[in-house]
């Protein structure tokens, strides 16, 4: 008896020692909110946050007992702070600029350009003893400025292999003096030595541990290196190698949902065991700290399905379909206008969606155009540094389905090609990011970044820069086949101007727009349609509304709040007119499109899904 | 299994470029129209690419093209003006299930022949259903798709 108690002791399972806990980070702890559009974090030595605000162009000062807002006249669209000592860096549209905690600016780095030293979009910063680093955006590379004699070493250039960078966003240095970058564009995160020489490179696009999505904001701390994941909306934390340690980040499924749910993150900083992550697409940065016995910091999860669309910032609407791209799928999708179902709603009738760098296929498409006399559709890439032209078909006597062969590719235009053949009348590739169907078939072709309009034949054949001086950020386009011009809205100065492309040397004419939240003003415009009228509709993504103006200038209403709801918008983009002059308006923070009357009148709204349909219906 | 082709008509109407306008020719080649012609590097069942400016013709022809085993087919492309070889372009072959999300499991392996002609290997329809075969012609920075629909049934 004695000897079958001992056997049935012995194959009792033995009690396994728990696992020494291990404390990490991701519990939430707090979140600040009303924080518009903010971007770039950083701990002050005391413990303060401070963080950009890019639409009012100011650094705020969040701490307990102590405030201070620094207002920079010279510096717009901020993207990133770093704080040492008693001095502050802030980067911006074209320089990074070091301040004193007074605000008083002691010395600026860069300025608008392509050469060594000189900046375009710069993203991020970190200040390493006697060195400045900065992503570098616009120009795909990272630069290194000296804090003693201001001298500039700059490497990196556009592409996907060693050394090469595609919209670098954040720069972040390690002990060893190490620089790690989040190479945005590729999807990775790559390793410099101090004298920006590739070491290594980690990553790839995708949902898994150890991929990313549009990596963004970077930290190093205590021996590790901590990677905002925007696309994935979640932070992964590696060591040195890119052996990766741990990640948090619960994606958010409702409008604004916050307590620890993320959405879209952007920066981060650290200050003892406490991070600050930025959220610009919900205003706010949460808090995290380090996690307690019994705690578990919640796991990131990987869906299965999409709950909702995620458009990007322009639509187009002709005859019986609106057309849409999907940057972060990627892929662009095609809806049904013209069907008889009640209520009226959009219905998706054809998807294309193919990543990677082949003819036919997508990084992260910008903007789509439709031709419907012609059956015809192009669609911008900017990453991909590609124009191409695509046919579909459409009866609309045949039943309302979904067709998976409705669009194919005829020609696709490679603009970093194009430019070695000297054949773009630039002195950089292209890269498309605003459509517009033009004049006689032509398409309207405007690049941001190098500040340029181009005129492209339908067939992608040709090629013609129009010779406008445009502003410092144009973002769309509009052709006014009233007034025979084209209509340029630009961002950073809060103006609409008009452009004749047939002249030899155009000037912008009748230019309007005043920067402010009042009746008429503008704060972030981001879009452009012209009615049938010739009237002007102009989205603001700031103010969360749509601004209708005569081709003079004159302000006729606005629509628009923020919300969620029918005729609230958050963070619209795109916009444009359909022939029976209804407003199409990308509500790019609530993932949908709402059609609205050019009175603000609630028509349909489409693409949200789950993300906000119950909002919409206790409206 | 059987393979079941859509028609050549069909194939026509999925890769002519409907409204592909005729180019009257140059003084230049108006001269050259009267000199010996050369004779045609492509027959009349070439079929022309998305935009119009190839010609292109399979060696086994579609209706030819095996499923569930790895298959070799040879190209022509030809300048659809001239009718002549295209010799300074590159060709690469991909295809496609639109309905099921996915292509090949195989990345197909394209080579340049002596006489202007290219060599696909390594194709393999692992699938039965739609496919969508693209041949991708580039010349300098401009990449035009001749796309041929392939339905593989179990009948």
């Amino acid at each position: 008896m004695l000897a079958l108690v001992l056997i049935a002791l012995a194959a009792m399972p033995q009690e396994v020692e728990d696992a020494p806990f291990v404390s990490r980070v991701g519990m939430p702890s707090g979140t600040i909110a009303d924080t518009a559009s903010v971007t770039g974090v950083a701990f002050d030595p005391q413990g303060g946050l401070w963080t950009c605000d890019p639409e009012r162009s100011t650094l705020v000062l969040h701490a307990i007992g102590r405030t201070n807002v620094i207002a920079l006249r010279e510096l717009a669209r901020l993207t990133d702070v770093e704080v040492r000592g008693e001095r502050i860096f802030v980067s911006g549209s074209d320089a990074v600029v070091e301040l004193s905690l007074r605000g008083e600016e002691l010395r600026r780095f860069g300025a608008w350009g392509r050469a060594a030293g000189m900046l375009r979009e710069p993203a991020g910063i970190a200040i390493d003893g006697e060195y400045l680093y900065v992503a570098d955006t616009g120009n795909d590379r990272v630069q290194r400025f000296s804090l003693i004699d201001g001298s500039a070493l700059a490497n990196g250039t556009r592409g996907s292999g060693a050394g090469e960078f595609l919209r670098p966003s954040d720069v972040a240095v390690d002990e060893a003096g190490c620089i790690y970058v989040s190479d945005s564009g590729n999807h990775r995160v790559v390793k410099l030595d101090r004298d920006l020489k590739f070491l290594k490179a980690w990553g790839d696009f995708g949902p898994h541990p150890g991929f990313f999505a549009e990596p963004a904001g970077l930290a190093w701390h205590e021996g590790e290196l901590y990677v905002v994941d925007t696309d994935n909306h979640r932070v992964q934390v590696f060591d040195s190698e890119g052996l990766r340690i741990h990640e948090w980040g619960l994606h958010a499924l409702l409008p604004r949902e916050g307590d620890g749910k993320l959405h879209y993150p952007s920066k981060l900083a650290l200050h003892g065991d406490v991070v600050a992550l930025s959220e610009p697409f919900e205003d706010r940065v949460q808090l995290f700290r380090r996690t307690e016995p019994g705690e578990e910091v919640p796991q990131p999860q990987r869906f299965e399905r999409v709950v909702s669309a995620h458009f990007g910032g322009h639509v187009s609407v002709a005859g019986d379909l609106a057309a849409l791209c999907e940057p972060t799928a990627p892929s662009f999708v095609l809806y049904d206008v013209k069907n008889t179902l009640e209520p009226w709603e959009p219905v998706l009738v054809a998807r294309s969606s193919s990543w990677g760098r082949r003819a036919g296929q997508m990084l992260a498409p910008t903007d789509i155009e439709l031709d419907w006399e012609r059956r015809r559709l192009w669609l911008a890439d900017a990453d991909a540094g590609t124009l191409s032209v695509w046919s579909f078909e459409h009866d609309e006597a045949k039943p309302l389905e979904f067709d998976f062969f409705k669009a194919r590719m005829l020609r696709s235009l490679d603009l970093a090609k194009l430019h070695a053949l000297g054949l773009d009348g630039g002195d950089e590739a292209i890269r498309p990011s605003a459509l517009e169907l033009g004049p006689h078939g032509s398409l309207l072709v405007l690049d941001t970044l190098s500040r340029a309009l181009f005129t492209v034949t339908e067939d992608l054949s040709s090629v013609r820069r129009v010779r406008a001086q445009l502003g410092p950020r144009p973002v769309d386009v509009a052709w006014s086949e009233k007034e025979r011009c084209a209509w340029i809205v630009d961002a950073q100065e809060c103006r609409v101007a008009s452009v004749a492309l047939d002249a030899a040397e155009a000037e912008l004419r009748t230019p309007f727009g005043k920067r402010g939240r009042g009746k008429g003003e503008l704060l972030s415009p981001s879009g452009l349609a012209v009615a049938p009228d010739g009237s002007l509709l102009v989205v603001d993504e700031a103010l969360h509304r749509v601004s209708r103006f005569d081709s003079n200038g004159t302000w006729r209403g606005s629509f628009g709040a923020r919300g969620t709801g029918a005729r609230e918008l958050h963070k619209p983009r795109g916009i444009d007119v359909d022939e029976q002059g209804r407003a199409w308006v990308v509500d790019w923070g609530n993932h949908r499109v709402q059609v609205l009357s050019l009175n603000g009148e609630f028509v349909a709204s489409f693409g949200a899904r789950a993300f906000v349909r119950e909002a919409l219906r206790s409206k | 299994m059987r393979v079941q082709i859509l028609s050549l008509s069909m194939l026509l109407a999925t890769c002519a470029a409907p409204d592909v306008r005729d180019v009257p020719p140059s003084p230049q080649e108006s001269r050259a129209s009267e000199a010996p012609r050369t004779p045609d590097f492509v027959t009349d069942a070439a079929l022309r690419s998305g935009a119009g400016t190839y010609l292109l013709e399979l060696d086994p022809p579609l209706a030819a093209m095996p499923d569930n085993e790895s298959f070799r087919f040879e190209v022509r492309v030809a300048d659809a003006h001239t009718r002549q070889a295209a010799t300074d372009i590159t060709l690469a072959v991909d295809a496609a299930m639109p309905e099921h999300g996915h292509g090949m499991n195989r990345v197909p392996r394209v080579s340049r022949l002596a006489d202007g002609r290219f060599a696909v290997e390594g194709m393999y329809f692992h699938m039965t259903g739609r496919w969508e075969l693209y041949l991708d012609v580039t010349r300098g920075a401009w990449t035009e798709r001749a796309q041929f629909r392939v339905e593989l049934s179990d009948e």
